[in-house]
């Protein structure tokens, strides 16, 4: 049961929140997301005194032609429902009292929590596409209730465009289960048995692309990157959080976990085609970036940029690439989670999104400056926070396997400068210009300023000393090294 | 095939006594009301008592039979009906009474072991549902208009009633060639193949395929189910079409295998073409009655395609338990669909817009259906699509299980789109006034809710249901 109260214990939190008096629910709602969070911790505890690399399973022994319930992480899936836990617990800490049917807020993310956390530790193919489908919902109405002013068209947008993604991943998924029982005789949905007897010819061409394509959605990929600008925008800030933070995550962790053990010599082959998606991922993101005006589009942007060193990373198939993409995970959801954290509390106060509706905030809200200048610099890769050491340990891993395409994509580092910088300018120095609504902004009170303490905490030790984390995650991706 | 003396209380038998007595009891001027009521839904529980105790038992004569395939779909017809007669709005005895005989022509579909007897439960069936479908009153009759309203209801029960009346010439049509190429007419597979065998079954398919309304005899559909009372639709749209697969099942058994081209040459086109007719049409309703209805022809081919699998696999159980599953889930959201319908008094697209503010937990109810109906986790509708794509790729063809994914994508527009409007949108001033729910009505839409969402829990329910299956 140690694994199952993983995603039990939110989904439990969404019900009661649910049924909480109006009142009560943000307190219900914080303090559960809270307990999951050191839930999710404690369960490192039984490890950290034995040698063995983290592995945790369970499993029923029911099984319906191969269906059946199976849970297990490793050191990967385990830091992404940390980063899960966390990203809840501080998004939801960050957002204020509600006046719109406030119950359903808390419930709704607690909910979004426990598919992630589903998704996460699945370990049979049947229940990952349960639990992939399920984040839906939540999201769906995060945006569509509490977004604003688009967010009836950004929310069926959202929808229907991920689960286009979704329904490939489910033919790959069936399509995969049935061409292994005609090959082996008997049906099995679990990763590690079908990743023990791989599939191959024509029709696994076929599957490999179906299931790529379902997670390329999500992370998203280019040219599928299209849903997500609108879907950012219009989220509220706690759900641009989780969004950005945790939900994209499941396409990475797809490709990392579930595309990679079970179709090994498809993705050798494949490594100059996603290798190359990976950094058009980069470079797109970034000059796409550097022409948005509006805060929430920009860091969307940025944000599929930096996912493009995931897929770099995960395709080279190089232990430093895979460890590199792991990590990486995990410093997109501390770094851009922070910025849209940022922007939701400039927002709630300016009710401007706007890069020239800003100007000298500096000089009125340094709090703000400091902070945002801090994550935007672990978001762009500088040396010493966590940012660069993701993005160097990914583009290693490609410089081995093709140095063209790690040369392409450390240039996506420089054009990362280029977008942050001026930005950071324009709206914490440069002087206001007329309609400048900087002059009425309050600072980060202290509440706020302890959420951003934390991750800025997390951004200065993965930076400065990444060993212990490497340390985790490494041995769940040693096994998936390409040879 | 000896003469076993049929059983007291098998279910066509029951039925008729049933049907009998209401007709009975109306010679009591004023028809006691509540009587009759009560009469009807202690039949249909008395003969869902008879099947649950003969659940796995075998016997056949000449012309009846009662294997597991018809145990359970009686099971699941008799469930369909109880929320008819329950709710039925009843003004004399004649709604009870015609409720009876439809349920009647169904067991009779359920049981018959021969191609005559399948013929006249169909009729029976079908003629009380014509005459249903004229004199039950719609919701949104009552007002101005409303005997606008009556003559478009009659007008679909004619529209219904011609078409019908097409269907039964072509399959007697279909019969009176079985009967000459065979010398019988007894349901039993033929060892030998001729094209004109082939043609006979393929007739008869055909009539059956018109009674759940697949393409193209499927413009009978949308004018029925929007101008009849919607817990009729209700009805017609899950326990009426349950019957008619079952017919489909029932004719299964003779196609020729073989060389012959049989249905299953064309049914994945018929099942394409459905689908995607209905979901596109669908896309553009204002009525939500006939939005429903044309998504409930999308789910006819779904159906379909979960059908011609099953045809494909040689009649294998677990083929057929993947289509009594989506019905039995099918029977939960879209009963569920409809009586939110008449529940909220609702009839336009615009009148549910803000529904949540004016009455949350019927539109948390209807989140629900439509989430069930759209296939996503962890509902029943879920599962029922899953298991259908499942046996689809099984069969061997990825193209129709792309078609069917590509469908639910358009599906989830429409349904996503009256989540939108009963969720996220403001009430329009002056919102309709939702007529207080009754007892019956209110234990109808909490099965509903429950059986969607408990069936969509269980993934192992197919294999138990193979099991019974199992002839």
């Amino acid at each position: 049961m140690l694994l199952t109260w993983l995603w039990l214990l939110p989904a439990l939190g969404a019900l009661a929140a649910w049924a909480a008096p109006s009142r009560a629910a943000r307190g219900v709602g914080i303090a559960w997301s809270a307990a999951v969070l050191a839930y999710s911790l404690w369960l490192l505890l039984p490890f950290s005194s034995g040698t063995g690399p983290l592995r945790l399973e369970e499993l029923s022994g029911l099984s319906f032609h191969g269906i059946r319930y199976r849970l297990g992480v490793d050191g990967v899936s385990l830091s992404l429902c940390w980063l899960t836990a966390l990203l809840t617990t501080l998004s939801l800490a960050a957002s204020g009292v509600r006046e719109e049917r406030p119950p359903a807020y808390w419930a709704a993310f607690l909910a979004l929590e426990a598919s992630l956390m589903g998704v996460f530790t699945s370990q049979n193919l049947f229940y990952f596409y349960v639990f992939w489908d399920l984040s839906l919902i939540p999201m769906f109405f995060i945006i569509g209730l509490w977004g604003s002013q688009g967010r009836r068209f950004a929310s069926i947008k959202f929808l229907l465009y991920t689960f286009a993604g979704s329904l490939a991943l489910l033919i790959g998924i069936v399509w995969l289960a049935v061409l292994h029982e005609s090959a082996t005789g008997a049906w099995t949905w679990d990763i590690p048995a079908l990743a023990r007897t791989p599939v191959s010819g024509c029709a696994a061409g076929w599957i490999f692309a179906l299931i790529a394509l379902g997670f390329s959605v999500k992370i998203p990929l280019w040219p599928l990157h299209n849903w997500l600008p609108d879907a950012h925008t219009e989220a509220p800030a706690a759900g641009s959080v989780l969004l950005a933070g945790a939900m994209l995550k499941m396409g990475v962790y797809g490709f990392l976990k579930v595309l990679l053990p079970v179709f090994p010599v498809l993705a050798r082959e494949a490594l100059p085609w996603m290798g190359l998606l990976g950094v058009v991922n980069i470079l797109y993101g970034a000059v796409c970036a550097m022409a948005q005006t509006d805060l929430k589009r920009l860091i969307a942007f940025t944000s599929i940029s930096h996912l493009g060193f995931c897929v770099v990373g995960i395709f080279s198939g190089r232990p430093e690439g895979l460890a590199g993409a792991a990590l990486q995970m995990l410093n997109h959801g501390l770094s851009t989670g922070g910025l849209f954290l940022l922007v939701g509390m400039l927002y709630e106060r300016a009710h401007r999104r706007d890069i020239g509706d800003f100007g000298e905030l500096a000089r009125t809200a340094p709090w703000f400056a400091f902070f945002f200048g801090f994550v935007l610099l672990s978001s762009i890769g500088l040396p010493g926070l966590n940012g660069f050491v993701g993005e160097l340990l990914a583009l290693m891993g490609m410089a081995k396997a093709s140095p063209p395409l790690a040369a392409l994509g450390a240039a996506g580092a420089v054009l990362a400068a280029a977008y942050a910088i001026p930005t950071y300018q324009k709206v914490f120095w440069a002087p206001a210009g007329p309609g400048s609504v900087s002059g009425k902004i309050s600072d980060m009170d202290r509440r706020e300023r302890g959420i951003l303490w934390v991750l800025a905490a997390l951004i200065l030790w993965i930076g400065i000393y990444p060993g212990p984390l490497l340390g985790i995650l490494e041995p769940g991706v040693s096994a998936l090294v390409l040879r | 095939m000896g003469s076993i003396p049929l059983p007291i209380g098998f279910p066509p038998l029951a039925l008729s006594a049933a049907l009998a007595a209401v007709l009975l009891v109306a010679v009591a001027r004023p028809a006691p009301a509540r009587g009759t009521r009560l009469l009807a839904v202690a039949a249909l529980l008395g003969a869902l008592a008879w099947t649950l105790s003969h659940w796995g038992e075998r016997f056949q004569t000449e012309l009846l039979r009662w294997d597991g395939l018809g145990a359970a779909w009686m099971l699941l017809l008799l469930l369909g009906s109880l929320p008819l007669a329950l709710l039925i709005e009843i003004r004399g005895e004649r709604p009870l009474a015609l409720l009876l005989g439809t349920v009647l022509g169904m067991a009779l579909l359920a049981t018959a072991n021969h191609l005559f007897l399948l013929f006249l439960g169909l009729e029976i069936m079908s003629l009380s549902l014509y005459l249903l479908v004229a004199l039950t009153p719609n919701h949104a009759d009552r007002g101005a208009g409303s005997s606008a309203n009556s003559g478009r209801r009659i007008e679909a029960a004619i529209k219904y009633f011609f078409c019908g009346a097409f269907v039964a010439a072509i399959y007697l049509f279909g019969l009176s060639i079985y009967y000459a190429k065979t010398g019988g007419m007894a349901m039993r597979p033929h060892p030998f193949e001729s094209p004109g065998l082939a043609l006979a079954v393929t007739l008869m398919v055909c009539a059956a395929l018109f009674k759940i309304g697949a393409f193209p005899m499927h413009f009978w559909l949308p004018d029925v189910y929007e101008a009849a009372a919607p817990e009729l639709s209700a009805f017609m749209s899950t326990t009426v079409k349950a019957a008619g697969i079952l017919l489909l099942a029932r004719l299964a058994v003779l196609l020729p295998h073989g060389n012959t081209p049989g249905p299953e040459m064309w049914l994945p086109w018929i099942a394409l073409a459905t689908m995607t007719l209905g979901n596109l049409l669908a896309l553009r309703q204002t009525n939500l009655q006939r939005l429903l209805a044309y998504s409930s022809l999308s789910h006819v081919g779904y159906l379909l395609a979960g059908v011609w699998a099953w045809f494909k696999s040689a009649g294998a159980p677990e083929q057929a338990a993947s289509i009594y599953f989506y019905l039995l889930t099918y029977l939960f959201m879209s009963m569920g669909a409809f009586l939110f319908v008449k529940a909220a008094g609702v009839s336009r697209y615009d009148e549910i817009r803000g529904l949540s503010r004016r009455s949350p937990g019927l539109a948390a109810f209807f989140a629900l259906m439509l989430l069930s109906l759209a296939g996503i986790p962890p509902t029943g509708g879920f599962l029922a699509k899953f298991f259908i794509l499942w046996d689809v790729l099984r069969s061997g063809s990825v193209w129709l299980a792309v078609a069917i994914a590509l469908n639910s994508l358009i599906g989830l527009g429409y349904y996503f789109s009256l989540i939108q409007a009963a969720v996220f949108d403001e009430p329009v001033e002056p919102g309709p006034a939702s007529p207080p729910i009754t007892l019956p009505a209110r234990l109808t839409l909490w099965a509903c809710s429950l059986g969607t969402l408990i069936l969509g829990l269980l993934p192992g329910v197919r294999t138990l249901l193979a099991a019974c299956l199992e002839r």
